[in-house]
């Protein structure tokens, strides 16, 4: 089947506007937005600018929009998405470097604010061994983790688009992925970070986050840290229960 | 000219896990990593099914079993090397967990145990069916942590060599097609496999082979280039790997006929040739036979892997209840490398080391056994962290000699100037289906690859922006993969 392809060409160092730049490629029913990407790369247009990276959507490189919506190009098959016509597009809401290649430097610097990684108080156990956490705590985790930092998410939220300063549904699902850790006891940190100006607060439940590739629930995240930080707030403790269990656990 | 102690290049788990250790070990040493992605994209995140360790979990593992397992699958094994990686393992694995890994847990609470081809206990500590991605994003939090700089979207283009002894490396800005020098008082590569030599194949397309190449032209030999690896189901049109544990589980592998023409708990290299056969002999689909799921609970696929649905979905459009899935033996793994001691040091140059897949301490053998290549990696990228610690203490940065700003600028500039006619998709095309194909002669390969050196010569290189120029990437990629390609071709030969 030949479907049309239809995508932006822009350098930020040049051009004002972007001028659109028409393709046609013939794809089977397994050909992905990558693989047509590629093609047109190989075969007519070696001056197309896009990332490409572990090509099963697990690193989050080929972020990108799809007519009208952010997918990553490697998991999603042209002929899925029941159209002769496509419209690719730089992810929305990032400074564009070129074509269809984004500047994420921001986007990870936002990443860091929300100290990526475990802080706790509760001491490893002597034998030097794994401390515990019920296979119950483990999933409450394990789909936040899966995040691969695509920004699709961040890229879709209109709050975002309007206010840089942001910090957006991807961070904010890492700073959730470590609330939730049962390990975790940096729980007030962590709110006051997410609670600041450019924090939860200025999420106004669009939910366009919630369409996300990896099937995380972005929206819904952020939304339960809003109602942790206003739990802690009127004093009932969800900081306490949470040492509380996690000791109970070991 | 940009100066550090230490320079890492790659941001995969190798790289990661030994910068880490030198900052954690050395807070005053000035360690940086210098990677062409951006750090959580690394290729590292490809390996799903988990990490080998005798945590004795599930069972009443030991050490000593893991040591005879790894033995036993990978034949001409470094024997120290496997006694330092399973020795060393758990406490490797138990270090993750503490940096706050998301394993997949137990009842007990301990990390869960997966059993896996080749291991005679449950072994693998796993984080879901995404362990390489959940390794990353731990050790990336560690590196935020600890303020480790991270320079990404830089292309080694070599090592800078000043006769035996290693300074540093030389950059190109992905973003600006600027050259740098990163002088470095000691350099670790960890860049990865060469898996994209392989037109099916699991690993990322960044996985280029970039050190490998930089090894050789540096006059670095390189040792086990021809022990590359093939998993019998990678998903046709992709290479990516379904889990072999579907095999174990009871799923068919099935011809065109939709009859079983092999016994699929037969060992990889058996089953991966079946299908070849089956293919040959004309009973294939398109070039791959099927897998068949369907009598398998749903649940049960779910709980054990998960991928098999979205890869089914995401790359065939099927549903792998009512459908069978196209599936094709795909490279999975490649050993050979610069060969390093224990510690990752290369003999014969002062001040280079390498760790991870584009390292070869031979730990592996013959193939590696699952698992062993993500233990592999932080095990011995600690070690070098290690060792490299005590060493910086008499390491000095040295001089940096001046062609090596010219030999880089010269290589990009002469790429710059290409106007032949050969198109480099083209040559990147054929080469990669020559190294995949079944009915290439390892004799013809070597002839094969020098021909498309010849070609390569004469691309034409369109794109002459220099902003992000994805093409110029792909020139030098391809470059190196031509010269990883003559040493896997020629390795090839000198085996037989």
């Amino acid at each position: 089947m030949k479907v049309t392809f239809r995508v932006p060409r822009f350098d930020a160092a040049t051009d004002f506007t972007a001028k659109y730049q028409i393709y046609h490629v013939e794809v089977t029913p397994y050909t992905t937005i990558l693989d047509a990407l590629n093609i047109i790369k190989e075969e007519q247009d070696s001056t197309l600018a896009f990332r490409r990276g572990s090509q099963s959507g697990i690193d989050g490189t080929c972020g990108m929009m799809v007519n009208g919506r952010n997918r990553l190009a490697s998991t999603t098959r042209v002929m899925g998405l029941n159209a002769t016509e496509i419209a690719l597009g730089p992810l929305p809401g990032f400074p564009v470097i070129r074509d269809l290649v984004v500047d994420f430097d921001s986007f990870f610097a936002k990443d860091a604010v929300m100290l990526p990684y475990l802080v706790t108080d509760i001491a490893k156990p002597e034998d030097g061994k794994e401390r515990l956490q019920s296979p119950k705590d483990a999933n409450r985790i394990a789909l936040a983790a899966t995040c691969n930092q695509c920004g699709c998410c961040t890229s879709a939220c209109p709050v975002h688009w309007s206010n840089g300063e942001y910090y957006g549904p991807s961070a904010l699902t890492r700073a959730y992925r470590f609330v939730e850790d049962s390990r975790d006891t940096a729980i007030k940190a962590r709110l006051d970070i997410v609670g600041s100006e450019t924090g939860v607060w200025r999420c106004h439940t669009i939910f366009n986050c919630s369409e996300c590739p990896k099937a995380i629930p972005n929206g819904e995240n952020i939304q339960a840290l809003k109602r942790k930080i206003m739990l802690n707030k009127i004093g009932l403790g969800r900081i306490e229960v949470k040492v509380a269990r996690t000791e109970a656990t070991v | 000219m940009i100066q550090h102690d230490v320079i890492v290049v790659g941001s995969g788990i190798a790289g990661m896990r030994c910068a880490l250790e030198i900052k954690r070990s050395a807070p005053q040493a000035n360690v940086a990593i210098v990677t062409k992605q951006y750090p959580v994209r690394a290729a590292s995140v490809v390996e799903r099914t988990g990490i080998a360790a005798a945590l004795g979990n599930s069972s009443s593992d030991s050490v000593e079993a893991h040591i005879s397992d790894t033995l036993a699958y990978g034949k001409s094994n470094n024997a120290a090397a496997v006694k330092a990686l399973c020795e060393l393992a758990p406490a490797a694995v138990y270090e993750l967990e503490h940096m706050g890994l998301p394993f997949s847990r137990l009842k007990s609470g301990r990390i869960a145990q997966q059993p896996a081809y080749g291991h005679s206990q449950p072994r693998l500590a796993n984080a879901g069916d995404q362990t390489g991605h959940a390794i990353v994003t731990t050790l990336y939090g560690e590196i935020v942590r600890f303020g480790i700089q991270v320079y990404p979207e830089q292309f080694m283009l070599g090592l800078v060599v000043d006769g035996k002894n290693v300074r540093g490396v030389s950059v190109l800005d992905i973003r600006s097609s600027e050259i740098n020098i990163i002088n470095a008082k000691v350099t670790v590569l960890a860049t990865g496999s060469y898996g994209q030599l392989y037109a099916n194949s699991a690993d990322s397309y960044a996985s280029t082979g970039d050190g490998h190449a930089a090894a050789l032209r540096a006059g670095i030999n390189l040792t086990g280039m021809d022990l590359v690896t093939f998993h019998p189901l990678g998903v046709a049109n992709t290479g990516l790997i379904i889990n072999e544990r579907v095999l174990a589980d009871g799923a068919h592998l099935l011809n065109a006929a939709e009859k079983r023409f092999t016994n699929e708990l037969a060992s990889f290299d058996v089953v991966a040739a079946a299908i070849n056969a089956e293919i040959a002999a004309g009973n294939g689909v398109d070039g791959h036979v099927w897998l068949d799921v369907r009598h398998l609970p749903t649940s049960q696929i779910r709980e054990r892997y998960p991928h098999v649905l979205d890869y089914a979905e995401d790359f065939a459009g099927v549903n792998p209840k009512h459908d069978l899935i196209p599936v094709k033996p795909t490279q999975q793994a490649t050993l050979g490398g610069l060969s390093t001691d224990l510690n990752g040091s290369v003999a014969g140059f002062e001040g280079l080391y390498a760790v991870g897949a584009c390292a070869n301490n031979g730990v592996h053998g013959e193939q590696a056994l699952p698992g062993n290549e993500l233990a592999a990696a932080v095990v011995f990228a600690k070690l070098a962290g290690a060792a490299i610690v005590a060493k910086l203490g008499s390491a000095v940065h040295g001089n940096v000699p001046s062609y090596a700003t010219s030999n880089a600028s010269d290589e990009v500039e002469g790429l710059f100037g290409q106007k032949g006619a050969h198109k480099l998709g083209l040559v990147r095309k054929n080469l990669r289906h020559a190294f995949s194909s079944q009915s290439t002669s390892n004799e013809q390969q070597v002839g094969f690859v020098h021909s498309l050196r010849d070609q390569f010569g004469q691309i034409g290189l369109h794109d002459k922006n220099r902003r992000f120029n994805t093409e110029l990437l792909e020139a030098l990629e391809l470059d190196r993969l031509l010269d990883v390609a003559d040493a896997v071709a020629k390795a090839s030969v000198a085996a037989l």
